[in-house]
């Protein structure tokens, strides 16, 4: 699960990875924006089995299974 | 109805009667444009010349024939992100200036084909998300309610044009609300339809697997008219239903008698407080089905936190995914809200995406569960009346949860239904939701609600229409 981003410096580096070149005023905004975004990253995160699958794992339709 | 403005059941009877010509029609519509598009910005590309021909040819068609559908002659807009075969369609961006598609989309195309007349392209959101913004090469459009005052988005042109009578109907698209909350804070109405029933071929994404199509229109009797000519498979799209089209009038003043309808109080009491005004609009609709006959239950669910925190992931990631590219090599053309939007995917990891695709299989299958037992639920359109334009929170879909996201991620049906008005005299909405595909129970609900209150009766004052009731 991510954690807060402590340093700008932190922040760039993960823009940087994505490709994105930001001004430091720019990364300290959006580090307050990357707080809800933790934040709603541990409610994705439950006590479920590593058996519970993801949604978009998918069946083939009948029609192609008779071709 | 008591307003001086056509809903489209209505124009298409005075139509098929021959008391009311296509061309009549569309010129009352193209004399409110001028009127009120200075101050509302609805459109993008008004195609006037296009409306007129299809008018007199819709005109010709019906004196020959008669109508081919209800929509034959009915005057509509498209949201500026839907294809249309040699007209502009910008999707609101920079990056789109001079973009004429050489194909309609296949909604498009289906109710060219069901006989409407094109009166234009309408304002969205850049690519559908992330507004108001002030810094596009077009301004936002404005709330006829009140011109200070914001539509919601991204379908901000559709919902404004339709509540001040520009258009009859229109499209909207709807990743995470997108038809609904401008449905509701225009105060008309907005159908998100199941996922895959209306094809999204020709429609630029914003996250393929939460993008859904709908009408939206005065009325619910309207937009059951726009879906019935919308509805059906689609092999250009890859997640188009294959499966038959009902009639999805068959419901309507059918009531809700025998109607089970499930409350959902934790959202709008505990996850997201509403206006009271909003929360009027809620208790009325309980006390409305309990007088019609329908019964009323209450539902519990996961917080709508939940469900906006998987759909938060899965709506940044794939909008990422799908603009990575532009965003890398041009993102000066970018608004900065969209420009938020689209950095926020970078904030996201791999994890983060798989792990919001397995808590929507869950939610799912809650809220499947939940809705065995019940033909519709009811929540909250929208938790307050529109605020003003300027004043709308740059992290505006990171700090609330929203009362929509959650069928964007089942999938559902879900349409706004004007509910009443808050003391600054600005709609507010309910909105209702149904099993997947139950888009007939949906209506027949929505319309019987509809039916037994007068919110149907008033436009915005600056129609300068009568008021009634």
């Amino acid at each position: 699960m991510p954690t807060p981003i402590t340093s700008d410096a932190e922040m760039g580096a993960l823009l940087a990875r994505a490709g994105f070149q930001l001004t430091p005023e720019q990364i300290a905004e959006y580090a307050e924006a990357y707080g809800y975004i933790v934040e709603m990253s541990a409610r994705i995160r439950g006590e479920r089995s590593y058996m519970v699958e993801p949604a978009h794992v998918f069946s083939f339709p009948t029609e192609e299974i008779a071709r | 109805m008591s307003t001086d403005i056509l809903t489209i059941s209505e124009a298409a009877a005075l139509i098929k009667a021959g008391k009311l010509s296509p061309v009549e029609l569309t010129e009352m519509c193209l004399a409110r444009v001028k009127a009120f598009e200075p101050e509302l910005h609805a459109f993008v590309t008004l195609t006037e010349d296009r409306a007129r021909a299809d008018a007199k040819k819709a005109e010709a068609e019906i004196k020959a024939s008669g109508p081919k559908s209800p929509l034959h002659g009915i005057p509509i807009g498209l949201k500026d992100i839907i294809d249309t075969k040699g007209i502009l369609t910008t999707c609101q961006s920079a990056h789109k200036l001079g973009n004429v598609p050489e194909t309609d989309a296949t909604c498009a195309a289906a109710l060219d084909a069901a006989g409407t007349v094109l009166m234009g392209k309408l304002t969205t959101h850049e690519f559908a998300d992330g507004g108001p913004s002030f810094d596009l090469p077009w301004p936002p459009s404005r709330n006829p309610w009140n011109t200070q005052r914001f539509t919601a988005g991204s379908s901000s042109g559709t919902g404004a044009a339709v509540a001040a009578g520009l258009v009859l109907g229109g499209l909207g698209t709807d990743t995470g609300g997108s038809i609904r909350g401008p449905a509701a804070l225009c105060g008309i109405v907005g159908l998100k339809a199941t996922y895959g029933l209306i094809s999204r071929a020709g429609v630029a994404p914003a996250a393929y697997s939460l993008d859904h199509i709908g009408p939206m229109a005065w009325t619910t009797e309207d937009c059951a008219l726009m879906l019935q000519a919308l509805a059906g498979h689609d092999p250009a799209d890859p997640a188009s239903a294959n499966r038959p089209v009902p009639d999805y009038t068959a419901g309507l003043g059918k009531g809700a008698k025998g109607l089970k309808v499930g409350v959902l109080r934790r959202w709008h009491e505990t996850d997201r407080p509403v206006a009271e005004a909003v929360k009027a609009g809620i208790d009325a609709a309980i006390a409305t089905y309990e007088s019609l006959g329908a019964e009323v239950v209450e539902i519990k669910l996961s917080a709508m936190q939940e469900y906006n925190a998987a759909g938060f992931f899965i709506s940044t990631v794939e909008r990422g995914a799908a603009y990575e590219r532009m965003m890398l090599k041009n993102p000066e053309k970018f608004g900065q809200r969209y420009r938020d939007r689209l950095v926020f995917a970078a904030l996201c990891t791999g994890m983060d995406y798989v792990q919001a695709l397995r808590r929507r299989r869950e939610l799912i299958a809650e809220m499947a569960a939940a809705m065995a037992g019940v033909d519709v639920l009811l929540t909250a359109g929208n938790p307050d009346e529109a605020p003003p334009i300027d004043q709308v929170p740059r992290w505006d879909n990171l700090d609330k949860p929203n009362f929509t996201m959650a069928f964007n991620l089942t999938g559902m049906p879900a349409i706004c239904v004007p509910s009443g008005f808050g003391p600054n005299g600005l709609p507010v909405s309910i909105q209702l939701a149904a099993r997947p595909f139950a888009e007939a129970v949906l209506l027949q609900a929505a319309h019987a609600f509809e039916q037994a209150t007068s919110w149907r009766n008033r436009r915005p004052d600056m129609v300068g229409l009568k008021q009634a009731a």
